[in-house]
């Protein structure tokens, strides 16, 4: 319980540490909010009113505690585009990036925990070579890449699939839905199985060379029983870690593949937010996946505890 | 006596990058029904494949090139999977060196244990509770029941290994096969587990290999010894033939090397010569004292020098 509390206290810390970091440097970044309302008939004496109501003259510090105290209240403040508050903004975007990050994390996950078991047991096996060439492609080749070759192929030659966005016109089905998210999600699944399959692999391999495997063949367990009796639990600890970490992607979205296949997600958001300078939005699309990423490592520290007995009651 | 098992000319080789190497490149022995079989030798001398071939298991780079295992006259070699199965464990049974590795170390001592009962015998998963909970009693553990809800590493390694062994003996197996079950275990609790295992000898009619370099552990234990040396069997017999009467130069310099309190000098340490050997001739050649002009052309096959203590040497007078 203790080291609950005081790994709790260890995520405050951070994100106090991220919130300083990411208020200094979008502050440092170029570019200036005013210049968002600026038109070319203002005066000068305006611009400086302007300047001042928005609160740009105060002292850095008071700037990022004003800051820091209204988003502890919640309020992240308004976009400067177009002066909606940004929560909304990134909750109207969540389900997008959701479903498509979620479907691709779950696919990836369980190929990867067939191929890589597989793979891991009859390590330079053939299949084992032809998924390892695959996890090879997968890792190198960009997903912008794949995705316009996708587009490309898919779509304007043999205009099988859409191309853009989430639903057609005029069409909130799930088919259709679901006809616009096959190729985005086949190059985040083959992305992410491809980085899965590899951890899974490794850790087969490790976990097949213990001699509790030696033990359970000399007490005549079967092959299969072992790999998913023995080996499969110890050799998904590991996947705790990589999937706890990969958690922020869930909602930071694949920045690219968004903008590739016009989804709209977060991704596109965060894009649009950056070439538009406006930095409540991309402060509160920073805080946000922060906030992820140090939830998602504390419930990969979490899950480890409850898997594996030895943490649980270890002294680490 | 009744011979249970059959070792015949079994040859055992290692497929790396860099080549074959031959670990075991002629081992030869027989079990009898109640024997306590002793292997001895250094590191590397061949014992542990030797037994682990018994099984066949061996690692995927592991080749058993040539040989026989006769258990109650089958082949085990040439068993298939199922068959295979059958024998491992059931008839068959193992236990390690290191007893925490062994155990998987995310479930609990029960939990596996259930589910070996129920591997080998067809009982539901309360009775597989009482007989782990009886066997677990029987190799001495004073709280059967909390041991059960205990994961591997929170059990002491003498506990640990009295877990092994009472997993091993959960189908009642004709032959345990020891890998060096004490060398992780403090002299105290080695004592105890020696005692364990000459106790469920004598109770279940069981036979047993025990493979160790400890030569005090044999001369506790063994009815039966055969020393090891460079993949081969270089002598053979009763423990009093080995500690009493040894006549291969190697088991003299072994018996010598033994640490005694106040005694003994390093200089009878036995040096290890690693060099390259021809695969052919006596694999003691290299670090023998007595070698002569024989030695280095062929390789020495067996000579009784008692009913059934055999000798791998060319020499055969009685002289130091």
């Amino acid at each position: 319980m203790k080291k609950v509390v005081n790994r709790l206290i260890q995520c405050i810390l951070t994100m106090f540490i991220v919130s300083i970091l990411c208020f200094a440097l979008t502050k440092a970044a170029p570019g200036d909010p005013v210049l968002t309302y600026v038109e070319p008939n203002m005066s000068e004496e305006y611009i400086a009113n302007l300047r001042e109501s928005m609160g740009l003259t105060k002292p850095l510090y008071e700037q990022y505690f004003i800051w820091l105290g209204k988003i502890l209240q919640g309020n992240f403040g308004n976009s400067l585009m177009n002066n909606r508050p940004v929560l909304t903004q990134i909750m109207e975007r969540l389900p997008a990036t959701v479903i498509l990050m979620g479907t691709s994390m779950v696919l990836g996950f369980l190929i990867a925990v067939l191929l890589g078991l597989y793979s891991g047991k009859n390590k330079n096996g053939v299949l084992d070579k032809i998924t390892s060439l695959f996890c090879y492609v997968g890792i190198s080749i960009p997903t912008f890449w794949f995705g316009i070759m996708l587009i490309y192929l898919l779509s304007v030659n043999l205009h099988l699939l859409p191309s853009i966005g989430m639903h057609s016109e005029g069409d909130r089905s799930f088919g259709d839905l679901v006809l616009h998210m096959v190729m985005p999600c086949a190059v985040l699944t083959f992305a992410n199985a491809s980085q899965y399959i590899r951890y899974l692999r490794s850790s087969t391999i490790t976990e097949m060379s213990s001699d509790y495997v030696t033990v359970q063949t000399a007490y005549g367990m079967k092959d299969s029983g072992i790999l998913f009796h023995h080996v499969l639990k110890n050799a998904m600890l590991p996947m705790i870690t990589v999937l706890g970490m990969s958690l922020q992607s869930l909602v930071s979205g694949a920045i690219i593949t968004e903008q590739v296949f016009a989804w709209p997600g977060i991704g596109q958001l965060a894009v649009t937010a950056v070439t538009q300078f406006d930095y409540p939005l991309i402060m509160g699309i920073t805080m946000f996946t922060a906030l992820l990423v140090v939830a998602g490592n504390l419930l990969a520290d979490v899950l480890y505890a409850v898997f594996d007995p030895r943490i649980r009651k270890g002294s680490c | 006596m009744e011979k249970l098992l059959e070792v015949k000319n079994l040859k055992v080789s290692f497929f790396t990058d860099r080549g074959e190497t031959k670990a075991v490149k002629n081992a030869g022995f027989e079990l009898e029904k109640g024997d306590f079989f002793g292997i001895v030798g250094e590191s590397g001398s061949g014992k542990s494949v030797t037994t682990k071939s018994i099984l066949k298991l061996g690692t995927s780079n592991c080749v058993i090139k040539e040989g026989e295992v006769l258990f109650e006259g089958r082949d085990i070699l040439k068993l298939n999977g199922k068959e295979l199965r059958e024998v491992r464990g059931k008839e068959i049974a193992m236990i390690f060196q290191d007893s925490l590795s062994a155990l998987n170390p995310v479930y609990t001592v029960g939990n596996k244990m259930v589910e070996l009962i129920r591997r080998h015998n067809p009982v539901g998963k309360q009775e597989a509770e009482r007989q782990a909970l009886e066997l677990l009693t029987a190799v001495g553990i004073a709280d059967p029941a909390k041991a059960m809800r205990s994961y591997p590493h929170e059990l002491s390694g003498g506990m640990r290994q009295r877990v092994m062994i009472a997993m091993a003996m959960s189908s009642r197996p004709k032959i345990l096969i020891a890998d060096e079950p004490t060398t992780a275990l403090d002299v105290t609790i080695q004592a105890q587990i020696l005692h364990l295992l000459l106790e469920l000898q004598r109770k279940n009619g069981m036979s047993i290999i025990l493979i160790t370099h400890d030569l005090g552990v044999v001369a506790q234990t063994c009815s039966r010894v055969a020393v090891m040396c460079g993949g081969y069997i270089v002598e053979e017999g009763t423990a009093e033939e080995i500690f009493l009467r040894p006549k291969h130069p190697y088991t003299r310099a072994l018996i010598a090397s033994m640490p005694r309190v106040g005694g003994g000098s390093f200089e009878q340490f036995l040096e290890r010569d690693l060099s390259d050997q021809a695969d052919s001739l006596c694999p003691f050649l290299n670090r023998c004292k007595y070698v002569e002009e024989c030695c280095r052309k062929t390789l020495p096959e067996y000579y009784l020098a008692g009913e059934k203590h055999r000798v791998r040497c060319h020499r055969r007078e009685e002289e130091v």
